[in-house]
């Protein structure tokens, strides 16, 4: 199954409507201005809406150890050791503790190649985000805001990027609107979302603000007073929104929510699946600690089973509600560990070989795509670069990565640079 | 501190008279306020418009606006009522004399150049010492040390980032000198060079040549891991030398070529392939703080004029370079030649453009990007540690008051390293300094903190120990609380129309605490208190 990239052209329209002069300039010749490729855009994204597909990223901060979570090396030297276990599919293996989510293995695909030269967190943490590595003064987009952005529909009432245990990268030049609203602990509706008063009072302030705004607004301030009035509509809407109730985990039965796992990553699996049936088109659930550079096997004891247990959960959950096909789920960290152990029984930053998962929204399950070399010391089969992660990403989700945006410096900017779809994940 | 600076054979470098390091002042320095009287005609002589021109801010504006500008907080009820009472002709210029001696005036510009520097590395702790480097900006700023000794500082820094500030420059771009000369020309040149590190640029007039040639002056210097695993130190980062390597380009037909480069700046001064690190660096910071230099003074002196005034000559901060035109460009001309002979010097700059009558006229709103009408001070959103202090000071709270739930900071690498309340609000109100006003936008979490937190709703209360059930017990007119309540928090009084709106408030809610209450809480909501005006 391929999906058909939509044909589209962004133009660098401020929150104004007007055309930035720099991007202006840059146009200039360029007959693509005016009602004609408004339309387009809008048609673009109504198509896009209507194949409707969601997007839940699983961020495991940190690093997470291959070795010790999807591509174990049994009998290598390298291994220490963290014995491998047989999934429901027979051949492929996964680390021991990750019992739960060997039974949904079917619906997995295990990309074991990937490759790339960041190793320091700040920057591979950007780069699995964005698919570009920071390089001063442009800022790219994260992952979750370009979705956010090509899937938002503009009355909806929540927030169309969530981001539960962490923070994300953000929206830059698309725009504050698709920046991350973060829950830190999905066991508590997030900050300041509750009215403090009751709704006619909390109107009634509304109101007495704005009319104490005019005298502001004729004082030289009218965008800046209109701007102000149009969030706070927005923002009000979202708390006396009756959808706001989707980050109540109590109306969820508490067996489901023990299924999932009583930890902050077991129940922000739990609240992403209620948000993304909510219509909100990307959440990121973000488990850290992975960084395990000393004493790893007692860490990873410790880490494994909730996310083992909660990973298999929402993806049994979102079968079982017939969501997988239109959910993208993915699985991944910034970059994988070394083979060798250090002098601290742990194991340091590895790029050059490490492992990303992929199930739902189309991903053909029971599959392992690349491998490394016996010892896990680089990759042996079918490399896949971050770019090529990416572009496979957008594809599963319908998204045209190589749609150009003006950046904040006035250059365009491709969703992804280079790169190719791993066909392989969805063949079949 | 005067250095030594053994340069090689070659040469090729035009002498700065004078200005790395030291005290401000040659005797060239033009009375600050003449230069505004200057400027002012200019923009008269240079400008269009049919309409008569807006008159001057009263007092009470004037106090708010400079105050906010300058010292990133607001004047208190009694500043303003001695400001507003002090019959002195020259208190205007005496103000800003005060507020420029001020620690406050240090703090506020010590942070924003902090932000405009470390805004994008994700970088955090070993990397930047953040807190260390914030002081050392601080510092700089209130002893008015020159710009130009300020820049040469951070670009010649050697040693350890926990002991040697300015080093956590270099050291927040992981010591890639690619990243580093991106931001030395993007912020102290204005001139946005990155987009030729892989081709020649389309619309500027650099070739790939010569962003490399840029990148050549920070070439040899080598990012070094200190471990002091067992003592309280950590594992910082710092900047030696390393001169036996060569920064090299790669060929562009022939990817695994490398054409070794010789440090060469843009307007074509340059040093031998052979120049060690030292001698690079200190050679680049020559070249910048150059009076010759195009670029260096010009980008100050349009990013200063930018955050005061709330638009700029240049559509950006980083459009130098280019084919654009800076509108009143004379004016710019004029500031940048008068701000050189000062020898660089901060406050005098500062001075100047507060003088002038353009800083000094109501608010206007922002102008089109062409518009040559004379020009006037338009609304910009206040910096997020400024509006941490107008909140304290409006909800008067105690800022390490534990007893408010506040997130703990996250682990992810972040821009903010406050913790408790303050970086509450800094993480909701983040911004990049150098992003232009057009840019900036409200989100939804700023709005649900301001409506909806503990925070605010506990110190707008009428009752507990808040400002507002202290007053309700005092026997004050409704009209003198509402005056109060505008003094907290918008530091003026309020208007006539504004003081209807509250009476009539007050009479349809028909409860004095709870409408205070909502009045107190659309004020700390309002706009006007997130913006300066």
């Amino acid at each position: 199954m391929s999906l058909e990239p939509q044909p589209c052209v962004d133009v660098r329209i401020n929150k104004h409507g007007a055309v930035s002069r720099r991007g202006f300039l840059r146009l200039a010749g360029s007959a693509a201005m005016g009602l004609g490729l408004v339309d387009r855009l809008v048609a673009s994204a109504e198509e896009l809406r209507r194949q409707n597909k969601s997007c839940i990223l699983l961020w495991m901060a940190g690093g997470p150890s291959q070795f010790e979570t999807f591509d174990p090396k049994p009998g290598a030297e390298t291994q220490g050791p963290t014995r491998a276990i047989p999934t429901s599919v027979p051949g492929i293996h996964v680390a021991e503790h990750w019992t739960r989510t060997a039974t949904v293995t079917g619906d997995l695909a295990i990309l074991r190649s990937l490759t790339s030269r960041e190793g320091n967190h700040g920057r591979a943490t950007y780069l699995l985000h964005t698919s570009y590595a920071p390089s001063g003064g442009i800022v790219h987009p994260g992952f979750g805001s370009l979705v956010a952005k090509q899937f938002a529909q503009a009355d909806f009432d929540l927030p169309s990027f969530v981001c539960v245990q962490g923070q994300s990268v953000g929206p830059s030049f698309l725009g504050v609107q698709y920046a991350p609203f973060v829950v830190m602990d999905p066991n508590r509706p997030p900050d300041n979302l509750t009215a403090p008063v009751a709704e006619n009072r909390y109107q009634r302030r509304l109101r007495l603000m704005r009319e104490l705004e005019q005298p502001f607004a004729q004082a030289g301030a009218a965008q800046q007073v209109q701007d102000h009035e149009t969030l706070y509509q927005q923002t009000s809407r979202l708390v006396l929104s009756p959808r706001v109730r989707s980050f109540n985990l109590d109306e969820e039965p508490a067996r489901l929510r023990d299924t999932y796992g009583r930890s902050g990553f077991g129940q922000g699996c739990l609240l992403a699946r209620r948000l993304i049936e909510a219509g909100v088109p990307i959440v990121e659930v973000q488990s850290s600690g992975w960084d395990t550079h000393a004493n790893e096997l007692p860490t990873l004891r410790r880490l494994i089973p909730p996310v083992d247990q909660g990973t298999a959960a929402l993806l049994q959950d979102l079968k079982a509600r017939g969501l997988l096909e239109r959910t993208l789920v993915i699985w991944m960290g910034e970059f994988g560990r070394m083979p060798r152990v250090n002098l601290n029984n742990g194991r340091d930053h590895f790029p050059e070989a490490f492992n990303v998962v992929l199930a739902g929204g189309g991903v053909k399950g029971g599959q392992v795509i690349g491998s490394t070399n016996r010892l896990g010391t680089e990759v042996a089969e079918r490399p896949i670069s971050v770019p090529d992660l990416f572009c496979t990403l957008y594809r599963a989700l319908g998204i045209n990565f190589r749609h150009e945006n003006q950046s904040n410096v006035g250059r365009p900017l491709r969703i992804v640079e280079g790169g190719e779809v791993v066909e392989e994940v969805f063949a079949g | 501190m005067v250095r030594c600076l053994y340069l090689g054979p070659v040469l090729v470098l035009v002498l700065a008279p004078s200005l790395a390091q030291g005290q401000a002042g040659p005797a060239a320095k033009s009375d600050p306020l003449a230069v505004a009287r200057k400027a002012d005609a200019l923009m008269l002589k240079l400008g269009q418009t049919k309409a008569p021109l807006p008159g001057k801010v009263d007092d009470e504006a004037f106090l708010r606006r400079v105050s906010l500008d300058l010292t990133g907080k607001l004047p208190s009820a009694e500043e303003l009522h001695t400001f507003l009472n002090d019959k002195d002709p020259l208190k205007r210029s005496k103000l800003v004399d005060r507020l420029l001696h001020s620690k406050a005036y240090a703090i506020n510009w010590g942070r924003y150049w902090r932000d405009v520097l470390t805004y994008h590395t994700p970088a955090s702790g070993n990397y930047l010492r953040w807190q260390l480097f914030d002081q050392w900006l601080v510092e700089q700023v209130e002893e008015n040390r020159p710009w130009s000794g300020i820049v040469t500082s951070l670009i010649t820094a050697t040693g350890i980032n926990d002991e040697v500030a300015p080093v956590n420059f270099l050291t927040a771009h992981y010591g890639n000198p690619v990243e580093i000369a991106a931001t030395t020309s993007r912020v102290f040149l204005g001139v946005q060079l990155q987009c030729a590190q892989c081709h020649d640029a389309k619309a500027e007039p650099w070739k790939r040549e010569q962003f490399h040639e840029m990148v050549a002056f920070f070439g040899r210097a080598k990012i070094i891991q200190y471990k002091d695993v067992y003592g309280s130190r950590g594992t910082p980062y710092g900047i030696d030398s390393r001169n036996s390597v060569q920064y090299a380009m790669t060929a562009k037909k022939d990817p695994s070529k490398l054409i070794p480069m010789a440090p060469k700046f843009l307007t074509g001064q340059g040093l031998p392939i052979d120049a060690p690190d030292h001698e690079r660096r200190e050679g680049l910071a020559k070249i910048l703080t150059s009076p010759k230099n195009p670029f260096f003074a010009r980008a100050y002196v349009n990013r200063m004029w930018t955050a005061l005034m709330g638009w700029g000559f240049y559509p950006g901060l980083a459009d130098l370079g280019t084919d654009i035109e800076p509108r009143f460009g004379p004016v710019l001309d004029l500031l940048e030649k008068e701000w050189i002979a000062t020898g660089y010097d901060m406050r005098w700059l500062f001075q100047a453009i507060v003088a002038t009558d353009a800083y000094q006229r109501q608010l206007q709103p922002r102008p089109d990007a062409d518009s040559m009408v004379p020009p006037a001070v338009c609304p910009t959103r206040l910096r997020p540690e400024q509006i941490f202090e107008s909140l304290v000071k409006a909800l008067g709270f105690d800022e390490h008051d534990k007893s408010i739930p506040a997130p703990a900071p996250s682990s992810a690498p972040a821009v903010s390293r406050h913790t408790g309340l303050r970086h509450m609000v800094y993480q909701a109100f983040k911004i990049d300094p150098s992003l232009p006003q057009e840019e900036v936008q409200g989100t939804i979490p700023q709005a649900l903190l301001m409506m909806n937190s503990v925070l605010v709703n506990t110190y707008v209360a009428a009752s507990g120990k808040t400002f507002l059930a202290e007053a309700l017990k005092q026997n004050m007119t409704d009209d003198a609380l509402i005056a109060a309540l505008y003094q907290k928090t918008l530091a003026r009084n309020p208007r006539p129309q504004e003081l209807a709106t509250c009476r009539k408030y007050l009479r349809e809610v028909n409860n004095r605490s709870e409408a205070f209450e909502d009045i107190f809480w659309s004020l700390v909501n309002s706009t006007e208190f997130l913006t300066k005006r």
